[in-house]
């Protein structure tokens, strides 16, 4: 990993780390003046711990790269401004940016959990602290402003990560990724939705980059899980993500040189997390709502068809490419007769469980699979163009070609 | 690649964007005389309420939107403790859903009115 891309999964680090504060600071009454300076007391505590990480040497400055960077993020960018709306979509002003407001008023912020019908107040709250906060910090009040910055930054750094991780395997295939990504309305528009399924997206993205340095710097452990703990303090859908991962790594992430750093990273967002569902936060809708019917429909195979057409013509609509790029991996692995790769297993078993959800769902399945799957599948898909470019510009392929010649 | 020459791109172009998000949003504001014109239409649908609408007279757009059963509507004002107006819409067809929707489909700018409620 180069330093810049460890800057990149830093700033998320950072990102979670600004919505904790901001979270007590409300909690415990604190003025904004000492959430202010308790942030960046502990900002400095991270980057002078982080210093230490070991990362490759930074290549000389290559013009060619910067130029090829730039012109990504300038079609994105334009990109942005011809699809985004004044005030994001629904979820968007109706929940997360609602939740902003709401957390920006110290006096008045719990009167979020008010709202129980349509508000989601069971969310956690790592966005709209984010918002809070920031707009707390430049004063703008309005926080469509700081919610569409924050956002678009985010969608820009998804695919700058990716091509900073692949540049220097496949210049090709990195090239080909970050046009991928900058001329995808699908994923663009979800940034400029001002809603937390990128942000969640890129906290997966980063957790895989971030397991994949262990190798370099055991204090990388400590910074997967403490993204682990952010995207479960992003949304729900985070903390399966996240468990899964763990199960999937867990011969990385809790050996014994590394169990210490893995706690003790995700301590932090976990029990603020905690602390906030036990005691704030209203039962969520969706786990709330499991009765004796959920057997019914574990059983109704009229459900089953539903979600799988569903996910079908999301991925045809939508995510073609990915997974076309997951289906080749996949039949690589079966040539060789090894497994794929960790992190494509991992984002195949997230999608599982995330169409296990639709099954069990409370709600109108018609209208969740409607309103939702594609936003699902989103989160997953920056994660699932990394790994299964890492597959392809690892020796997978080589050691296809030497299978595929002995069999000849 | 230096990490500053990454930093630097991506600062600016975060800062160009909101720059010209800002210049393109910031002039999007509803007529007002068209909002009420369109109010008037959908008037025989509206029971036991206003259509009502926050900020300043430059800039007043209304908070309601719905993709659930539409009635009745409830919107709150700062701090958001005192329902200023209720709005029910009947008979609940579709073609008043989508009459309404287009209607009231805004929002308010600097979140004028903050919450909606909308009981099934």
């Amino acid at each position: 990993m180069q330093r810049t891309s460890l800057y990149i999964l830093l700033s998320g680090v950072l990102i979670c780390f600004a919505s904790i504060v901001y979270f007590y600071g409300l909690v415990l009454h604190l003025p904004f003046l000492v959430i202010v300076l308790l942030f960046l007391a502990g900002g400095y505590g991270i980057g002078r711990w982080a210093a230490g990480i070991k990362t490759e040497m930074d290549t000389s400055p290559n013009r060619g790269h910067i130029a090829i960077i730039a012109i990504g993020l300038f079609l994105i960018a334009t990109k942005t401004l011809e699809l985004v709306q004044k005030y994001g979509v629904w979820d968007a002003w109706a929940i997360w940016n609602l939740h902003a407001n709401y957390l920006q008023n110290a006096a008045t912020w719990q009167n979020m959990f008010q709202n129980t019908l349509h508000a989601h107040p069971d969310y956690p709250l790592l966005l709209p602290n984010t918002i809070a906060f920031l707009n707390n910090v430049f004063g703008t009040g309005n926080v469509i402003y700081t919610a569409f910055s924050f956002h678009f930054a985010i969608t820009l750094l998804i695919p700058l990560l990716i091509f900073l991780q692949l540049h220097a395997r496949s210049f090709i295939l990195a090239i080909l990724t970050l046009w991928y990504f900058a001329t995808d309305d699908t994923f663009i528009i979800q940034g400029a939705y001002q809603l937390a399924d990128v942000l969640l997206g890129f906290f997966y993205l980063a957790a895989c980059i971030a397991v994949d340095s262990i190798k370099d710097d055991k204090k990388m452990v400590a910074v997967t899980a403490f993204l682990l703990g952010a995207a479960m303090w992003t949304k729900n859908e985070g903390i399966i993500f996240s468990c899964l991962f763990l199960i999937f790594h867990a011969r990385t992430l809790f050996s014994k040189p590394h169990i210490r750093y893995a706690l003790s990273g995700i301590a932090l967002p976990l029990l603020t997390l905690l602390f906030f569902k036990i005691a704030y936060a209203p039962a969520n809708d969706i786990v709330n709502g499991q009765d004796q019917s959920t057997l019914a429909k574990l059983t109704d195979v009229s459900r089953y068809k539903l979600v799988y057409d569903s996910f079908k013509d999301a991925i045809y609509q939508y995510f073609y490419f990915p997974a076309c790029a997951v289906c080749l991996s996949i039949l690589v692995a079966l040539v060789r007769n090894k497994m794929s790769g960790m992190n494509i297993l991992l984002v195949l078993a997230c999608c599982l469980c995330y169409l296990l959800v639709y099954i069990i769902t409370p709600i109108d399945l018609e209208w969740h699979l409607q309103t939702s799957i594609q936003r699902v599948l989103m989160q997953l898909m920056p994660a699932t163009v990394y790994a299964s470019a890492m597959y392809f510009t690892g020796d997978s392929i080589f050691r296809f070609r030497a299978t595929f010649l002995k069999g000849r | 690649m230096k990490p500053w020459h990454v930093i630097s791109i991506v600062a600016l172009v975060i800062a160009v964007t909101t720059l010209l998000y800002y210049k393109q949003v910031s002039t999007q504001h509803t007529d007002i005389d068209a909002l009420k014109q369109q109010a008037s239409r959908i008037a025989p649908l509206i029971r036991n309420g206003n259509i009502i609408y926050g900020g300043d007279s430059n800039n007043v757009e209304l908070l309601l939107k719905t993709r659930y059963a539409f009635a009745p509507i409830v919107l709150q004002h700062r701090p958001f403790s005192v329902a200023d107006t209720v709005l029910e819409i009947r008979p609940l067809t579709d073609t008043n859903r989508i009459a309404a929707t287009q209607v009231l489909y805004s929002a308010a700018d600097s979140f004028y009115i903050y919450r909606l409620v909308i009981p099934m």
